[in-house]
């Protein structure tokens, strides 16, 4: 009986490499996965003088807002490599009326996950997803003996929002600046009180999306189709040692949520959205769950 | 010690209902402040009631201390001494049933039918807390059973009646038999009634709309004697209402089912000063489905079904003495709530908004509980009662938990009380009069809806409710007076109680809460007010003139104020009956005027105020006698002016029925 398991397992592992091959180049070996990154999907590969660049997500797609990425190196005998100096920067290029334009998008370096040398962990928030506008490309660089390679993967980025789910928003200050909000949690709403996670950047150039530091996210959840009714067990966001912005959303009943957001700097002024009252409905601002 | 009532003020008001009749014959009770009301089974008994076949929700509307609520025609919630029914205990047998309707639709008296019960004894105030924690008193509904006899008897009787007004049918049919060793009631009662319509007003439409209902109830008791002094009986009711119409409310129910059993060893010793040990298991079960789909127009479509299930028991010890009558009852129950609201969003891809607006709550109550009756001669009795209980609610759903956290971030998931209560009365026997005087204090807990309720709709002031877990026991203290004169054709007696509570548990409106339902105002969380004092009088005068000739005549008064100004809601104004009773050899007549004084109506609460009125009632009725067995026919006319009018206790103003012709035929065999 053991036999036949095992027998069983390899059989549907080998047809489950096969199947991966004939749909796409890229190979999805397990190989070492770190730990807790169990849902790791592979979404980009590419081969650059002999090295294997792969790029997971924690699904098969990329979206629009925030998303955590996940890069490993590979030389050509099939070792994962280490140290080897990784660094990426995702570059949209577009076409309009003939003219090429290029910007990127809020991200951070890829780092090294602890206790696993050779799997390199970071985050970008896709600002627009691909199309035949525009397209995603994943620009990585490593070092290895003193020689830099240069790879770009193209990403495909599908589009988060529908008619009742939206996790990011942009939103043009009235500073002039351009702001950027993704939602990181919560992922899966419940009943009660939710922790909320929020990423707050700005756009200071074409490729320069930096993190914006002690301003306030205020929450204001609604529903609106149950007369814009709101619970308590909100609370501001405001920015946590790890850069991103910590609060909480109270939802009483499970249904259509629209979180109502207001962005304010920390002098307290209201940079981007609107207070929700009996007569404006909602914000300018907000991102919408669905439970 | 003959006296009809005590401590409570006359609930008389409505269009002729039946009177029930008030005695207390029963030793135990005289002294308690509180009336028996009697359901009439007997021919004696018969000969005095004008509806004998009318739902227990009329025979109680008819009693002292109690007014009923009324949302629509059918399951009225009871108040008593002038507290809805988180403020009262009732059972039926001793038994603990729990309504399975956050808004209040299901009252256990809605689960009970009236052809199958004997009696409604009502205990007032802290003297009521037997078989549970009360403010307000008790009511024990008692089954109808044989008893057994001499001598093997088999009897029965079928009944039929029609109410012309709202086409209402009664049926049914109860058997029941008895020998030295055994004896069995079986009965089945069906109730349908169309939409009831209103009295005469121009240009109006006078019938009510969703105040449909039908009900089916069977029940069965059966009682075996092992040897003598020692007894069991098993007792069985399945109670199913379908169809019922709320025109007060937004939705109606689709199926209200109660499913009640329970087992009971009765041990009576000869020459012993245990006297009596009645021990009792239970278990009932009730499932109320509210629903819209009659409604042609609602803002959503929604579900709210709502489940209780309790089990429990009691050991109640009668003990008597030289000059005691004691009795001490150890009770025990645990009863879950769950009740659950799903609304259904137009757009289908829009996820259905469901909330737990009962969160699985585990009630466990433990009590002890001990009454002593002390002759101290010369006429005078005193009695004492006091007892303690632990009360505790846990919260079994985590779902309930998380959503209840958002209103009380500290909510933990469980918390128990101690319940003591203690009172006395005194009651002196001098010639042709009788006084009494008592005085109580005693504690409750506050009900699931009152502490973990969750956006509870109240149509009537337009709030959404949140409970509120926080809250300190509700006490009250209570006195209670009565005095009463009688000689041969003359009596007159009046009674009246005076409720000081501590701690009123009552919902007021908290500013920055968003309601849920789409037509609320505002959201009210329950909280304490310091004191609320309720005070209920009430007066009654017999006088048999020449013959078959009698008058009695009936006024009653309640009160109502809390702390900051709070007017209580439902509190009945001033209210008079008076009848003229013909009772001759060939048939007994009644005419009855009911009248109201316009109410107090607490603006708070949403409550309008109610115009004065007065109706006139007619009612005759004959028997039969065939062979051995008896005919007998009730008939009247209710409302005989077709008076268009709404009292204190109609919830959103809905309107009384207007002329009502009806008639009840039962035969005995």
């Amino acid at each position: 009986m053991k036999h036949l398991n095992h027998l069983l397992l390899i059989a549907a592992a080998i047809a489950g490499l096969a199947s991966c091959k004939k749909e796409d180049d890229a190979v999805a070996s397990p190989g070492n996965p770190a730990p807790g990154a169990a849902e790791m999907q592979l979404v980009a590969s590419g081969t650059v003088d002999g090295y294997t660049v792969e790029i997971y997500g924690k699904g098969t797609n990329l979206y629009t807002g925030y998303n955590t990425v996940y890069a490993r190196l590979k030389n050509a005998a099939g070792s994962y490599l280490g140290d080897a100096g990784l660094t990426w920067e995702p570059v949209m290029t577009m076409t309009m009326g003939g003219m090429e334009h290029t910007h990127g998008c809020p991200w951070s370096a890829p780092v090294a996950v602890a206790g696993n040398a050779s799997l390199y962990e970071g985050y970008m928030v896709f600002i627009m997803a691909s199309s035949s506008m525009g397209h995603w490309d994943l620009k990585v660089n490593f070092t290895i003996g003193g020689t830099t390679h240069e790879l770009h993967l193209p990403l495909p980025v599908l589009d988060s929002e529908s008619e009742f789910h939206k996790v990011y928003t942009s939103s043009m200050g009235s500073d002039g600046t351009t702001y950027f909000l993704a939602m990181l949690e919560p992922a899966a709403p419940k009943t009660g009180v939710n922790d909320m996670v929020v990423g707050l950047f700005r756009r200071e150039s074409d490729s320069a999306f930096p993190v914006v530091d002690g301003y306030t996210i205020r929450v204001d959840p609604r529903m609106p189709g149950m007369g814009n009714h709101g619970a308590p067990g909100n609370e501001d966001l405001v920015q946590g040692t790890d850069g991103f912005y910590h609060g909480k959303a109270g939802f009483s009943m499970t249904g259509y949520w629209k979180v109502n957001l207001m962005v304010e700097n920390s002098a307290g002024q209201v940079l981007c959205g609107n207070a929700v009252t009996t007569e404006v409905a909602e914000s300018s601002v907000s991102f919408k769950v669905n439970f | 010690m003959a006296l009809a009532l005590a401590g409570a003020a006359m609930g008389a008001y409505g269009q002729n209902p039946p009177r029930g009749q008030q005695e207390a014959t029963d030793d135990s009770l005289a002294h308690e402040l509180g009336s028996v009301v009697i359901l009439p089974a007997s021919a004696e008994e018969l000969k005095r009631e004008h509806k004998p076949l009318a739902s227990l929700d009329r025979y109680l509307e008819g009693t002292p201390g109690v007014n009923m609520v009324r949302r629509g025609a059918f399951a009225w919630e009871p108040l008593l001494n002038g507290m809805a029914t988180e403020r009262s205990v009732i059972t039926v047998d001793g038994m603990r049933i729990y309504g399975a309707c956050t808004d209040k639709m299901d009252p256990i008296t809605s689960y009970v039918e009236s052809t199958n019960l004997s009696r409604a004894r009502i205990k007032s105030g802290s003297s009521g807390s037997t078989h549970g924690a009360t403010v307000a008193g008790s009511i024990d509904l008692e089954r109808r059973r044989e008893g057994f006899g001499h001598k093997p008897v088999l009897g029965g009787k079928v009944f039929a009646g029609f109410e012309g007004n709202n086409a209402e049918r009664i049926g049914g049919t109860a058997m029941h038999y008895s020998d030295s060793t055994v004896y069995v009631n079986v009965d089945a009662t069906y109730r349908r009634a169309g939409n009831y319509k209103a009295g005469y007003r121009p240009g109006m439409d006078r019938e009510l709309e969703f105040s449909q209902y039908a009900k089916y109830n069977v029940s069965a008791i059966a009682g075996y004697r092992l040897r003598p002094g020692r007894e069991v009986e098993a007792s069985l009711i399945y109670d199913k209402a379908t169809d019922v119409g709320y025109p007060a409310l937004g939705m109606d129910v689709s199926l209200a089912r109660a499913v009640i059993g329970s087992l009971q060893y009765r041990y009576m010793p000869q020459g012993r000063a245990i006297t009596l040990w009645e021990t009792k298991v239970y278990y009932n079960t009730v499932t109320h489905i509210m629903d819209d789909s009659k409604r042609p127009v609602v803002a959503m479509r929604m579900d709210m079904p709502g489940w209780t299930t309790t089990g429990g028991g009691y050991s109640k010890v009668h003990f008597s003495g030289r000059s005691h009558q004691a009795n001490i009852t150890f009770s025990a129950h645990a009863s879950s709530a769950l009740a659950e609201m799903t609304m259904y969003p137009d757009n289908p891809r829009e996820r259905p908004m469901f909330m737990l607006t009962w969160p699985d709550v585990l009630t466990r109550y433990g009590g002890v509980q001990a009454e002593d009756r002390i002759g101290l001669g010369h006429g005078v009795d005193l009695s004492l009662h006091g007892g303690a209980a632990l009360h505790e609610n846990r919260l079994e759903s985590m779902f309930g938990m998380r959503s209840l956290q958002l209103f009380h971030p500290d909510l933990s998931a469980g918390r128990t009380r101690l319940l003591p209560n203690v009172g006395g009365a005194l009651a002196v026997n001098s010639g042709r009069f009788t006084h009494r005087a008592g005085i109580g204090y005693s504690e409750r807990a506050p009900s699931v809806s009152e502490a973990y309720g969750y956006f509870l709709l109240n149509v009537s002031d337009n709030f959404d409710y949140m409970g509120n877990p926080d809250m300190r026991n509700e006490s009250a203290f209570s006195m209670e007076w009565s005095s009463a004169f009688r000689e041969e054709r003359f009596g007159v007696e009046w009674a009246a109680s005076w409720f000081e509570v501590n701690d009123y548990i009552i919902g007021k409106p908290v500013p920055g809460l968003m309601p849920m339902d789409l037509m609320a105002a505002g959201v009210k969380v329950y909280t304490q007010l310091p004191h609320a004092v309720l005070l209920n009088a009430a007066l009654t005068a017999q006088y048999r003139l020449a013959g078959p000739w009698q008058v009695v005549a009936e006024a009653s008064y309640r009160y109502g104020q809390a702390s900051y100004g709070t007017r209580l809601p439902l509190i009945q104004p001033f209210q008079y009956k008076a009848r003229l009773h013909y009772e001759g050899r060939w048939f007994n007549a009644e005419a009855a005027l009911n009248g109201s004084a316009a109410n107090r109506n607490s603006a708070e609460f949403g409550e309008m105020r109610k115009p004065a009125y007065a109706v006139v009632g007619l009612a005759m009725g004959k028997d039969w006698g065939i062979g051995k067995n008896q005919l007998t026919l009730k008939t009247g006319v209710d409302n005989l002016l077709d008076e268009y009018y709404s009292t204190f206790a109609d919830w959103q103003g809905i309107p009384r029925p207007g002329r009502n012709i009806y008639g009840h035929l039962i035969f005995s065999f």
